[in-house]
């Protein structure tokens, strides 16, 4: 059963009244003519929240409901409880709003534009290391780009009930974080955390986009309220005009290096629209900041990083945060050097791969060997490579065909300072099954028949003598879903767990339940958050064909060489692959959040273009390498978003190998295609 | 303003009597009602396919559709098509294949896989992604979908083979 599939008996209907403006003061609210509204039980404003009245996972800077001014359009003002669905949609409407507009912040920041926080930018990172050599570089590249907004679309929004048992508020809802929720929960009710359980069942996708509290207040606050049952799911255009996004983001990368190809020089600038509250935001900054020269090897860098606060909605995490907006800087521009220096592309890379104890990105240094040069050297004598000019030779008189390639690496577990580590707990019943207790839930990215996996293996049990609680607050808090931190880190909890209770299970205990706890080494910190403990390497090929005459891409085959550790499902790992790569591609070619004012243009599937299976490559192969990860005792790593980032520089150097064109905006659309290759042919 | 009519359906082959307004969405009635809560409720614009039944013989997308235009059809949800013990052979394939992640968008689509397998018993990797077209997954990427349905056309007609 999926959140959205729960419903319970004498459950109220929840709807949330909401801004129309994006930036006002807010007046008054009047809620006289929804209360009369007939089956309409309650209508909650802030100041019916007893607890405090703002949350925020790093920043409780965010109002559970809009007090005394709007920030973004849809911010939600009123909670409406009642008998029937349709009493709830009336009365949400009915609420009756004065507002004293103000103007909007938008984004890039304009001068002039109003203030909505003490400070415009609520990042503003000044890092690198080294001194710029005064010799004149042989190749000096710039790379300049903006990159969308982009929506999570699960494909289940945001669900949930909530109902009070024996006392204790207890919610059933999609998220990822159940324990973190407890406590804003609490906090905003003004109660016991004792007094608050949080169920993540199998929800309908998640993607970071569920990390960020969305339905959980509203059904607290209207069942502590009214003693009944809730629930509240939200529509689809709710969803996408008031859910968390990708940061766009303005990216300048400069990259200089010898006539040898030998990098020099990194200075790469980076602006991104943090929207209202500041959500994730410092997560997707830092990440952008670690990773945006690559695993290459540069002799000086400078990385300049700012988000903006605006009226365009809230940003926050999306798999592989900070990743495309960052990555198609460097691998754009790598792309271009191989062809200024004509040095092969894959021997560029070669050339400048970062070994253990070389300082990286914005001057940290590395713990272990990129693991780049055997993948490289594998997708270089690959089908798709080699077979290139046959395939571009192929093309119809109407199109042009390219391939392309990039090499990322991307972050798994969390940040250094960030990483608490996951408790879990695992017993024997006398019957002889074992029920294994955690709480992080499966948000539908397959990790909890990793962990079964892991516990039976480690236990010689099979996997059918497992039971498990997962996503659940009232077990032991093994952290959130996110940062692709669970199989590393939860993972190592249970095999350790699995392997003590097996030890006690052999000296014949009498108590056959062990609570294990697993936090990884942390690396140094240069900044909260930066570096990570290790990295994850993928190689991508893609071809592709451009229309001529429409300006459409068509993807026609890509090619992956992974890295993975220590593999425990490895049907699993590759649908992670594959799963990531058609959001990359979506966010190369079509997903495009268009914002104007503040207000979202096309908050449905109709004008927010999602991948279908006509969009992805029949012939995709994925190419896993296994080998163990030896900074952790399972020898595994975290792949569920390292496909995402990658896809887009891919694409982007197999499209400027068809046209020679660079683009200035993300996704690339047809109109852009076309304008270039017109631009092309006027010269 | 309520007007509610009474409608006959014919559900996962049983017969249903349900009072609903006559604009009521299909598949509210089968997720309010009826307690039918396979086919889910994607995108409310007929994009996404999650909630595809099919009625009397056609993949429809029963959150475009209003109950009264139902009215004496005949619906097929993913609940009619095979049981926990004894799973379909689309359902089979699907977890055998890892056709699904978080499963969401998974009753829609063996539901139109089912009907597309129906009108093509043997269809390309090409004819699969045509005929699945409407019907969107934000997880799997669709390559193990595709897998899946394959593997379940080659089952069921060695199955239907090996019967004739």
């Amino acid at each position: 059963m999926f959140p959205s599939d729960l419903a319970s008996d004498g459950a109220l209907f929840l709807r949330l009244a909401r801004a129309d403006r994006a930036h006002a003061r807010l007046v008054s609210i009047d809620t006289t003519r929804a209360l009369a509204v007939p089956g309409v039980v309650a209508v909650l404003t802030a100041k019916d929240i007893p607890g405090d009245r703002l949350f925020g996972m790093i920043q409780r800077d965010q109002p559970f409901l809009a007090e005394d001014r709007v920030l973004y359009d849809g911010e939600a003002l009123a909670v409406i409880a009642a008998e029937t669905e349709a009493a709830a949609r009336e009365a949400a409407a009915l609420v009756e709003v004065t507002y004293e507009d103000l103007p909007v912040a938008g984004f890039p920041p304009a001068p002039g534009d109003p203030l909505l926080h003490d400070t415009r930018y609520c990042i503003d990172m000044d890092l690198g290391f080294g001194t710029q050599a005064d010799a004149a570089p042989a190749h000096d590249i710039e790379i300049a780009f903006e990159t969308p907004r982009q929506e999570h679309a699960f494909l289940e929004t945001e669900a949930g009930i909530a109902w009070i048992e024996d006392g204790v508020l207890t919610l059933s809802v999609g998220g990822q974080s159940p324990h973190f929720d407890v406590a804003e929960i609490a906090a905003g009710l003004g109660i016991e955390q004792t007094k608050v359980r949080v169920l993540n069942p199998m929800m309908g996708g998640a993607f970071g986009g569920k990390e960020d509290m969305n339905v959980q207040f509203p059904l607290a606050l209207a069942t502590w309220i009214t003693g009944r049952p809730s629930r509240l799911m939200y529509d689809r255009d709710e969803s996408i005009r008031v859910g968390v996004k990708r940061h766009a983001f303005q990216t300048r990368c400069r990259v200089t290096a010898d006539a040898q190809g030998h990098l020099m020089h990194a200075d790469v600038e980076m602006l991104a629209d943090a929207g209202a509250y500041l959500a994730y935001t410092p997560v997707v900054t830092n990440q952008a900041t670690e990773h945006c020269t690559g695993p290459y090897k540069f002799a000086s860098t400078k990385v300049r990083t700012r988000a903006a606060y605006t009226n365009n909605g809230i940003a926050s995490a999306f798999r592989g945060v900070g990743g495309p907006q960052s990555l198609l800087g460097i691998e754009q521009a790598m792309d271009v050097l191989a062809r200024q220096s004509g040095i092969d592309p894959f021997e560029l890379r070669r050339r400048n791969l970062l070994k253990a104890g070389d300082l990286a990105g914005p001057g940290f240094r590395l713990q272990t060997d990129t693991l780049l040069a055997p993948l490289l050297n594998a997708a270089e004598s690959g089908a798709l490579w080699q077979g290139r000019d046959a395939y571009r030779a192929a093309a119809p008189a109407w199109c042009k065909r390219g391939v392309g390639m990039a090499s990322v690496w991307y972050s798994y577990g969390l940040g250094a300072g960030g990483e608490a580590g996951a408790t879990v707990r695992l017993s024997q019943a006398p019957t002889g099954r074992f029920t294994l207790e955690l709480g992080v839930p499966d948000v539908g990215n397959g990790n909890l028949t990793a962990f079964l996996q892991i516990a039976a293996e480690g236990l010689g049990a099979r996997i059918e003598d497992l039971d498990y609680v997962m996503g659940d607050s009232a077990g032991p808090n093994s952290g959130a879903t996110h940062g692709s931190r669970t199989i590393y880190v939860v993972g190592n909890a249970v095999a350790k767990a699995a392997s003590e209770l097996r030890a006690k299970l052999d000296a014949g205990t009498d108590d056959p339940v062990v609570e294990a706890f697993f936090q990884p080494v942390q690396p140094e910190m240069l900044v909260r958050g930066i570096p990570h403990i290790d990295y994850n390497y993928i190689v991508q090929v893609t071809a592709l064909e451009v229309d001529t005459l429409t300006g459409e891409v068509s993807v026609a085959a890509i090619e992956n060489h992974v890295e993975t550790g220590r593999m425990i499902n490895p049907q699993g790992v590759e649908g992670q692959i594959d799963g990531a790569v058609a959001q990359g591609l979506g966010l190369a070619l079509y997903e495009d959040l268009v914002l104007e004012e503040g207000r979202v243009k096309n908050p449905n599937f109709t004008n927010y273009i999602l991948p279908t299976l006509l969009d992805l490559p029949a012939s995709t192969r994925t190419y896993l390498y296994e080998n163990p990860d030896r900074t952790n005792p399972l020898g595994v790593r975290g792949l569920g978003e390292l496909g995402l980032p990658v896809t887009p520089c891919s694409i982007a150097n197999a499209v400027a190998d068809a046209t020679g064109l660079r683009f200035d905006r993300f996704p690339i659309s047809p109109q852009a295609v076309l304008d270039g290759l017109r631009q092309e042919q006027g010269k | 303003m309520s007007d509610k009519k009474h409608y006959k359906l014919t559900v996962n082959g049983q017969a249903v009597d349900v009072l609903a307004e006559p604009r009521e969405l299909l598949i509210y009635t089968l997720r309010e009602q009826l307690n039918i809560t396979g086919p889910h409720i994607g995108c409310e614009t007929s994009h996404c396919g999650a909630c595809t039944v099919t009625i009397d013989g056609k993949s429809v997308k029963s959150c475009t559709m209003f109950v009264a235009q139902a009215d004496g059809k005949d619906i097929t949800t993913i609940e009619g098509l095979g049981s926990p013990d004894g799973l379909h052979p689309l359902q089979e394939a699907f977890k055998e294949h890892h056709g699904l992640q978080c499963g969401y968008c998974t009753p829609g689509m063996i539901t139109r896989a089912s009907k597309l397998l129906e009108e093509n018993p043997n269809p390309t990797e090409e004819e699969i992604r045509f005929g699945m077209a409407g019907n969107i997954c934000r997880c799997t990427g669709y390559q193990n979908i595709v897998k899946s349905i394959k593997a379940a056309a080659a089952e069921m007609n060695a199955a239907k083979e090996a019967a004739e």
